[in-house]
Protein backbone atom coordinates (compact mmCIF):
# COMPACT_ATOMS: atom_id res chain seq x y z
CA UNK A 1 0.00 0.00 0.00
CA UNK A 2 1.47 3.81 -1.21
CA UNK A 3 0.65 6.80 1.09
CA UNK A 4 -0.61 9.99 -0.15
CA UNK A 5 -1.40 13.22 2.36
CA UNK A 6 -5.01 14.48 2.17
CA UNK A 7 -5.90 18.05 2.69
CA UNK A 8 -5.56 18.28 5.98
CA UNK A 9 -2.45 17.01 5.89
CA UNK A 10 -2.60 13.24 7.45
CA UNK A 11 -0.96 10.84 5.68
CA UNK A 12 -4.03 8.32 4.83
CA UNK A 13 -2.74 4.98 3.31
CA UNK A 14 -4.13 4.29 -0.34
CA UNK A 15 -4.66 0.79 -1.81
CA UNK A 16 -2.41 -0.02 -4.50
CA UNK A 17 -2.37 -3.06 -6.18
CA UNK A 18 1.15 -2.58 -7.60
CA UNK A 19 3.79 -4.76 -6.03
CA UNK A 20 6.45 -3.37 -4.10
CA UNK A 21 9.71 -4.43 -2.63
CA UNK A 22 9.73 -5.14 1.12
CA UNK A 23 12.40 -5.20 3.73
CA UNK A 24 11.59 -7.70 5.73
CA UNK A 25 11.96 -12.12 5.17
CA UNK A 26 8.59 -13.65 4.47
CA UNK A 27 7.28 -16.01 7.11
CA UNK A 28 4.07 -17.81 6.81
CA UNK A 29 2.36 -15.29 9.05
CA UNK A 30 2.94 -12.64 6.47
CA UNK A 31 0.38 -10.60 4.69
CA UNK A 32 1.08 -11.40 0.93
CA UNK A 33 -2.08 -11.67 -1.25
CA UNK A 34 -5.22 -9.17 -2.03
CA UNK A 35 -7.59 -12.07 -3.40
CA UNK A 36 -10.52 -11.13 -5.28
CA UNK A 37 -13.19 -13.02 -6.60
CA UNK A 38 -14.91 -12.56 -9.97
CA UNK A 39 -18.04 -14.52 -10.91
CA UNK A 40 -20.49 -13.03 -13.47
CA UNK A 41 -22.33 -16.12 -12.89
CA UNK A 42 -21.82 -18.33 -16.38
CA UNK A 43 -21.22 -21.43 -14.78
CA UNK A 44 -23.60 -22.32 -11.94
CA UNK A 45 -22.65 -25.14 -10.34
CA UNK A 46 -18.81 -24.05 -10.43
CA UNK A 47 -19.87 -20.74 -8.68
CA UNK A 48 -21.81 -22.91 -6.20
CA UNK A 49 -18.57 -24.76 -5.24
CA UNK A 50 -16.70 -21.70 -5.08
CA UNK A 51 -19.16 -19.64 -3.03
CA UNK A 52 -19.52 -22.39 -0.63
CA UNK A 53 -15.69 -22.45 0.22
CA UNK A 54 -14.62 -18.74 0.30
CA UNK A 55 -15.12 -19.34 4.26
CA UNK A 56 -12.68 -22.32 4.47
CA UNK A 57 -10.31 -20.69 1.53
CA UNK A 58 -10.09 -17.63 3.90
CA UNK A 59 -9.38 -19.32 7.02
CA UNK A 60 -6.22 -20.86 5.50
CA UNK A 61 -4.98 -17.53 4.79
CA UNK A 62 -7.11 -15.24 7.51
CA UNK A 63 -4.07 -12.76 6.80
CA UNK A 64 -4.95 -11.82 3.07
CA UNK A 65 -8.20 -10.30 2.85
CA UNK A 66 -10.51 -11.82 0.45
CA UNK A 67 -12.70 -9.09 -1.40
CA UNK A 68 -15.77 -10.94 -3.13
CA UNK A 69 -17.24 -8.75 -6.39
CA UNK A 70 -20.88 -8.62 -7.08
CA UNK A 71 -22.17 -9.84 -10.43
CA UNK A 72 -22.69 -6.09 -11.39
CA UNK A 73 -19.01 -5.68 -10.61
CA UNK A 74 -17.62 -8.59 -12.21
CA UNK A 75 -19.45 -7.64 -15.46
CA UNK A 76 -18.32 -4.33 -15.18
CA UNK A 77 -14.64 -5.66 -15.01
CA UNK A 78 -14.40 -8.00 -17.67
CA UNK A 79 -16.15 -5.71 -19.82
CA UNK A 80 -12.18 -3.51 -19.34
CA UNK A 81 -11.49 -7.35 -20.35
CA UNK A 82 -13.25 -9.10 -22.66
CA UNK A 83 -10.40 -11.83 -22.98
CA UNK A 84 -11.46 -13.45 -19.85
CA UNK A 85 -15.39 -13.72 -20.40
CA UNK A 86 -16.52 -17.31 -19.88
CA UNK A 87 -13.38 -17.86 -17.85
CA UNK A 88 -15.18 -16.99 -14.71
CA UNK A 89 -15.77 -17.72 -11.64
CA UNK A 90 -11.84 -16.81 -11.08
CA UNK A 91 -9.93 -16.50 -7.74
CA UNK A 92 -7.47 -13.63 -8.83
CA UNK A 93 -4.24 -13.52 -6.45
CA UNK A 94 -2.53 -9.89 -6.69
CA UNK A 95 0.76 -10.74 -4.86
CA UNK A 96 2.08 -7.36 -2.90
CA UNK A 97 5.73 -7.91 -3.53
CA UNK A 98 8.04 -8.10 -6.23
CA UNK A 99 10.16 -10.85 -6.13
CA UNK A 100 14.04 -10.07 -5.16
CA UNK A 101 17.05 -11.13 -7.43
CA UNK A 102 14.71 -11.90 -10.47
CA UNK A 103 15.89 -10.13 -13.79
CA UNK A 104 13.83 -11.89 -16.16
CA UNK A 105 11.22 -9.96 -18.07
CA UNK A 106 8.67 -11.85 -17.41
CA UNK A 107 9.03 -12.30 -13.35
CA UNK A 108 9.58 -8.27 -13.53
CA UNK A 109 6.22 -7.63 -15.02
CA UNK A 110 4.83 -10.51 -12.21
CA UNK A 111 2.01 -9.17 -10.73
CA UNK A 112 0.10 -11.88 -8.99
CA UNK A 113 -1.41 -15.75 -10.36
CA UNK A 114 -5.18 -16.71 -11.16
CA UNK A 115 -7.25 -19.70 -11.19
CA UNK A 116 -9.76 -19.55 -14.05
CA UNK A 117 -12.55 -22.20 -12.75
CA UNK A 118 -14.91 -21.18 -15.30
CA UNK A 119 -13.22 -23.45 -18.04
CA UNK A 120 -14.17 -26.51 -15.59
CA UNK A 121 -17.35 -27.64 -16.32
CA UNK A 122 -17.43 -30.55 -13.54
CA UNK A 123 -18.21 -28.81 -9.98
CA UNK A 124 -16.14 -31.81 -8.59
CA UNK A 125 -13.15 -31.24 -10.73
CA UNK A 126 -13.71 -27.26 -9.76
CA UNK A 127 -13.27 -28.28 -6.09
CA UNK A 128 -10.28 -30.57 -6.69
CA UNK A 129 -8.87 -27.53 -8.72
CA UNK A 130 -9.56 -25.42 -5.71
CA UNK A 131 -7.73 -27.60 -3.39
CA UNK A 132 -4.78 -27.86 -5.85
CA UNK A 133 -4.95 -24.65 -5.75
CA UNK A 134 -5.09 -24.00 -2.07
CA UNK A 135 -2.03 -26.49 -1.16
CA UNK A 136 -0.14 -24.33 -3.67
CA UNK A 137 -0.96 -21.15 -1.99
CA UNK A 138 0.24 -22.85 0.91
CA UNK A 139 3.18 -24.48 0.19
CA UNK A 140 4.98 -21.45 -1.61
CA UNK A 141 3.48 -18.29 0.01
CA UNK A 142 7.18 -17.64 1.54
CA UNK A 143 8.60 -18.11 -1.95
CA UNK A 144 10.47 -15.49 -3.16
CA UNK A 145 9.80 -15.94 -7.07
CA UNK A 146 5.98 -17.22 -7.23
CA UNK A 147 6.31 -16.99 -10.89
CA UNK A 148 8.73 -19.98 -10.92
CA UNK A 149 6.53 -21.90 -8.59
CA UNK A 150 4.03 -21.89 -11.08
CA UNK A 151 5.74 -22.23 -14.03
CA UNK A 152 6.89 -25.86 -11.98
CA UNK A 153 3.89 -26.47 -10.73
CA UNK A 154 2.23 -26.34 -14.63
CA UNK A 155 5.00 -28.45 -16.22
CA UNK A 156 4.76 -30.75 -12.82
CA UNK A 157 0.94 -31.30 -14.02
CA UNK A 158 1.94 -31.27 -17.50
CA UNK A 159 4.28 -34.26 -16.99
CA UNK A 160 1.70 -36.28 -15.16
CA UNK A 161 -1.47 -35.21 -17.86
CA UNK A 162 0.78 -36.65 -20.48
CA UNK A 163 1.76 -40.00 -18.45
CA UNK A 164 -2.10 -40.16 -17.83
CA UNK A 165 -2.82 -40.07 -21.58
CA UNK A 166 -0.24 -42.34 -22.18
CA UNK A 167 -1.53 -44.92 -19.79
CA UNK A 168 -4.89 -44.11 -21.71
CA UNK A 169 -3.61 -44.45 -24.87
CA UNK A 170 -1.76 -48.03 -23.79
CA UNK A 171 -5.06 -49.10 -22.32
CA UNK A 172 -6.90 -48.25 -25.35
CA UNK A 173 -4.84 -50.20 -27.49
CA UNK A 174 -4.69 -53.23 -25.01
CA UNK A 175 -8.36 -53.10 -25.82
CA UNK A 176 -8.35 -52.61 -29.44
CA UNK A 177 -5.58 -56.18 -29.73
CA UNK B 1 1.14 -51.17 -49.76
CA UNK B 2 4.59 -53.08 -48.85
CA UNK B 3 6.77 -53.87 -51.57
CA UNK B 4 9.75 -55.92 -51.75
CA UNK B 5 12.58 -54.91 -49.61
CA UNK B 6 10.58 -51.14 -49.67
CA UNK B 7 9.91 -49.70 -46.17
CA UNK B 8 6.77 -50.86 -44.66
CA UNK B 9 4.46 -47.54 -45.35
CA UNK B 10 1.48 -48.87 -42.71
CA UNK B 11 3.53 -49.38 -39.81
CA UNK B 12 5.29 -46.48 -40.13
CA UNK B 13 2.10 -44.04 -40.70
CA UNK B 14 0.12 -45.62 -38.14
CA UNK B 15 3.40 -45.11 -35.83
CA UNK B 16 3.22 -41.08 -37.07
CA UNK B 17 -0.62 -40.67 -36.93
CA UNK B 18 -0.10 -42.14 -32.99
CA UNK B 19 2.62 -39.62 -32.48
CA UNK B 20 1.03 -36.84 -33.90
CA UNK B 21 -1.80 -37.58 -31.38
CA UNK B 22 0.08 -37.70 -28.79
CA UNK B 23 2.00 -34.25 -29.48
CA UNK B 24 -1.63 -32.38 -30.32
CA UNK B 25 -3.27 -34.20 -27.02
CA UNK B 26 -0.44 -33.04 -24.80
CA UNK B 27 -0.54 -29.84 -26.50
CA UNK B 28 -4.09 -29.05 -26.16
CA UNK B 29 -3.90 -30.33 -22.15
CA UNK B 30 -1.06 -28.15 -21.80
CA UNK B 31 -2.80 -24.74 -22.90
CA UNK B 32 -5.94 -25.83 -20.86
CA UNK B 33 -3.87 -26.11 -17.95
CA UNK B 34 -2.41 -22.77 -18.56
CA UNK B 35 -5.99 -21.33 -19.44
CA UNK B 36 -6.98 -22.33 -15.89
CA UNK B 37 -3.87 -21.24 -13.91
CA UNK B 38 -1.65 -18.28 -14.69
CA UNK B 39 0.18 -15.70 -13.50
CA UNK B 40 -0.75 -12.15 -15.15
CA UNK B 41 1.31 -9.29 -15.24
CA UNK B 42 1.04 -5.53 -15.97
CA UNK B 43 -0.58 -5.89 -19.11
CA UNK B 44 -4.19 -6.21 -16.40
CA UNK B 45 -3.37 -2.66 -15.08
CA UNK B 46 -7.14 -1.63 -15.89
CA UNK B 47 -8.60 -4.32 -14.01
CA UNK B 48 -6.40 -3.41 -11.34
CA UNK B 49 -7.84 0.37 -11.68
CA UNK B 50 -10.73 -0.66 -11.26
CA UNK B 51 -10.56 -2.88 -7.91
CA UNK B 52 -8.35 -0.15 -6.56
CA UNK B 53 -11.21 2.28 -7.05
CA UNK B 54 -13.78 -0.18 -5.58
CA UNK B 55 -11.67 -0.93 -2.36
CA UNK B 56 -10.73 2.53 -1.75
CA UNK B 57 -14.23 3.81 -2.40
CA UNK B 58 -16.13 1.14 -0.06
CA UNK B 59 -17.80 -0.23 -2.72
CA UNK B 60 -15.69 -3.50 -2.23
CA UNK B 61 -15.22 -4.48 1.20
CA UNK B 62 -12.94 -7.95 2.30
CA UNK B 63 -14.75 -10.70 3.20
CA UNK B 64 -15.92 -11.07 6.70
CA UNK B 65 -14.87 -14.20 8.47
CA UNK B 66 -17.29 -15.90 10.24
CA UNK B 67 -16.22 -18.96 12.91
CA UNK B 68 -16.30 -22.23 11.19
CA UNK B 69 -18.70 -24.76 12.34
Amino acid sequence: MHEHSNSTGHAKPRFKLRPKYRNEPLTPETPRFHVFLIDTGWNEPVSKVLREHIPLFHHYHPQDPVYVLTKEQSVKLLKRAPEHIGRDPMVVMYDIYKPKGVHSKENANYHGFRLNLGIIKNPQQALAKLQEFLKFVCKNRTAECLSCEVQRELHREGLSNMVNILREASEASLELL
Amino acid sequence: MNEEGGVPILPFLIGTLILCYFGLEVNRQRNKLRTIFNVFDREESEIAEALEEWVESGELKPFELAPLH
